[in-house]
């Protein structure tokens, strides 16, 4: 029996679940994850910085795009937002692509309030020529994980954990589309629009929807997880290059250690060859990614490197204890590498029926979802 | 009333590791891992800041071996605590929802199908904060088939004061020091009371020290009170029946041992066995 929905949504990360939480009180909603929990991946596995878009000099519209929404996912989301801490960014003599003068320009074109410091002594003034205080907090993903799973319970709408889309073709007015869960049952839906927020995994969805691929660049990445004293309350962001920050990771008390150079160990683009941990995993395609977390063949990690750059920069940090470190797949689009965009992209792909492909890679960004809500 | 258990089966005791990477280099260790194996003993205990040995490089060094070793010992059982914050013997730790889930996910990574288990190590705020959503991660973790569990925790009421944390099969760990007296008694008793259905988990069997140590060593044992003082003059193999006696007349559910080479376990394997001879 094919059950018929308004939407199909596939990918329960937080665009996913945002794009529910807001079309299922006036739609019938159905919503497709391959996780057995929301918001697992992507979502959970970044830096987990509320951009001001202080970071993108080299991305002005991926700057703007964060700077918009910045304060409304603030002010939204405030149960799961850490703003207990001093954010630091400082810029580099030498390999910066930008200097003091650039960066406090760019602040003020984005209307963000760079206030310069003097000998912030945690850093090394021989490879740090100026530092600003921005304010810029972090999310905590698991609350948020929490947040939308909880308002998704509330709602009327079809969740699918475990599942995902194993085959689809176009009707006369609708979208008719298999799903397998974990033990191999199948269930049949017919969906009006579709909506893929599937991020890493987009163009292997748009593939069996018979769609055109989009131009997408990933990135194996891997981020460090650590307790460091002297950085209680603060975040450190060093300008504008192959370099590093180490920010607080939500609320857990961790920082998070990510690095231009060390965190991105191998990519690929969907048109290209598959990395060579996915060609030893067996189960992922190019553009098609098993979880990374647990993968016994995912690449070495850089961890001293990544330390050896951070202690670098900022050669009075202390003690640091390890925690452990996360591994994904990081997304963007195939653009070159100097211009750093990681601009936030709605594209229609198809009418009646619809279909939307969603690709970003900032959670503030939930909002240009709206686009779709609005053309309803 | 039940008759006095008379063994542990193999399924109840753990691997300590918290001497790995201190008093255990790695090639001892894993000679021990191997040993333990191959007597059918699966489940091991370690902590995230294993060895607390007050060098912050080797913080979760513990976990690394494990890790490494794991591909030769298939089906090993991995009980891991977290929280906390280093490895320098400070009681600090961090107790949230996030940070948990975080190195659930983290460990995971680590150990994969290895990872048995997860359980808080070290809660020292006494005050009864509100822990629900801790508690809710940890039902969530144990739905999927993951055992839970809870060490050095400071107040009992702050994780059972609540509708989930008193129905949890928590796995609770007890230390079991010689050097402690009746206060075992009266802690376990605090245990059922608030936790039902947990499993008491002896550990400090030999307060940190080997059983040739404590028989050998009289100022260490002086330092640990009248309790070690009764072992005075017994050889190990004594010393060792002693311990697995108290653990079993004290009804704890399961035992953390702390051999630190291959040798040593052998003696525990036979005094568990009951096959140890005074």
């Amino acid at each position: 029996m094919t059950e018929t929905f308004d939407y199909l949504i596939i990918g329960g990360g937080i665009f996913g679940a945002f794009a529910a939480q807001h079309l299922a009180p006036h739609a019938s909603v159905a919503l497709v994850e391959k996780e057995p929990s929301l918001l697992k991946r992507a979502s959970k596995i970044n830096q987990t910085r509320l951009h001001t878009g202080a970071h993108y000099l080299r991305a002005p519209r991926t700057a703007t795009d964060a700077r918009k929404h910045h304060d409304r996912f603030l002010r939204e989301h405030q149960f799961a937002i850490n703003q207990s801490f001093r954010h630091i960014y400082a810029i580099a003599r030498q390999g910066s692509l930008t200097d003091a003068r650039g960066f406090e320009r760019f602040c003020q074109w984005l209307d963000i309030e760079a206030t310069q410091m003097q000998d912030f002594e945690l850093l090394d003034h021989n490879r740090v020529s100026d530092s600003y205080l921005v304010k810029e907090p972090a999310f905590d993903p698991f609350l948020l994980a929490r947040h939308y799973a909880a308002k998704l319970e509330e709602l009327d709408l079809r969740l699918h954990l475990s599942s995902q889309v194993v085959s689809a073709h176009r009707g006369d007015d609708a979208w008719l589309v298999q799903i397998e869960n974990e033990k191999g049952e199948r269930t049949s839906i017919a969906a009006r629009t579709v909506i893929n927020a599937t991020y890493s995994n987009l163009n292997s969805i748009s593939k069996i929807f018979h769609l055109p691929e989009a131009r997408i660049k990933h990135e194996y990445s891997e981020l460090l997880l650590a307790y460091i004293p002297s950085l209680a309350d603060l975040a450190i962001t060093i300008m504008d290059g192959p370099f590093l920050s180490i920010t607080p990771y939500g609320m857990t008390g961790l920082h998070v250690l990510s690095s231009v150079v060390y965190t991105h160990h191998a990519s690929t683009e969907n048109s290209g060859q598959r990395m060579p941990c996915q060609i030893a995993n067996g189960h992922c395609a190019v553009d098609a990614f098993d979880r990374c977390q647990p993968c016994k063949n995912k690449p070495e990690s850089s961890q001293k490197f990544m330390l050896n750059q951070l202690r670098t920069f900022v050669p009075n940090i202390g003690s640091i204890f390890i925690h452990g470190q996360v591994e994904t797949v990081k997304s963007t689009w195939a653009v070159e590498d100097y211009r750093d965009e990681r601009q936030t992209s709605i594209r229609k792909l198809e009418s009646g029926p619809d279909f939307y492909a969603v690709m970003s890679g900032k959670v503030s960004n939930i909002y240009e979802l709206e686009y779709i809500f609005d053309a309803k | 009333m039940n008759e006095m258990r008379t063994s542990f089966d193999k399924d109840s005791i753990l691997l300590g590791t918290a001497g790995w990477g201190d008093k255990v280099e790695k090639s001892a260790a894993l000679e021990l891992l191997s040993t333990f194996y191959q007597h059918g003993y699966r489940w091991i205990d370690t902590a995230t800041n294993y060895p607390i040995n007050r060098n912050p490089k080797e913080y979760g060094l513990a976990i690394g071996w494990l890790s490494e070793f794991q591909s030769d010992f298939p089906d090993l059982k991995i009980f891991v605590k977290a929280g906390s914050r280093t490895n320098l013997g400070e009681p600090e730790s961090f107790i949230n929802a996030s940070y948990f889930d975080l190195v659930f996910e983290m460990l995971i990574g680590q150990l994969g199908d290895g990872l048995a288990g997860l359980g808080v190590h070290w809660d020292n705020n006494s005050s009864n904060d509100d822990r629900s959503m801790l508690l809710d991660f940890f039902a969530r973790i144990h739905h999927r088939g993951y055992q839970i569990g809870l060490s050095g925790i400071a107040s009992k009421e702050s994780y059972s004061s609540n509708s989930i944390g008193p129905s949890l099969p928590w796995i609770y760990q007890l230390n079991l020091s010689p050097a402690r007296g009746v206060e075992i008694e009266s802690e376990i008793a605090e245990v059922r009371k608030h936790f039902p259905d947990a499993r008491i988990c002896g550990y400090n069997t030999l307060g940190g020290i080997s059983a040739k140590d404590l028989a050998t060593s009289p100022n260490r044992m002086k330092a640990l009170s009248t309790s070690v003082g009764e072992l005075e003059g017994k050889n190990e193999n004594e010393i060792l029946n002693r311990i697995i006696r108290r653990a079993l007349e004290k009804e704890v559910d399961a035992l953390i041992i702390g051999p630190t080479n291959a040798s040593q376990f052998s003696q525990w394997d036979l005094a568990l066995s009951g096959s140890l001879h005074d």
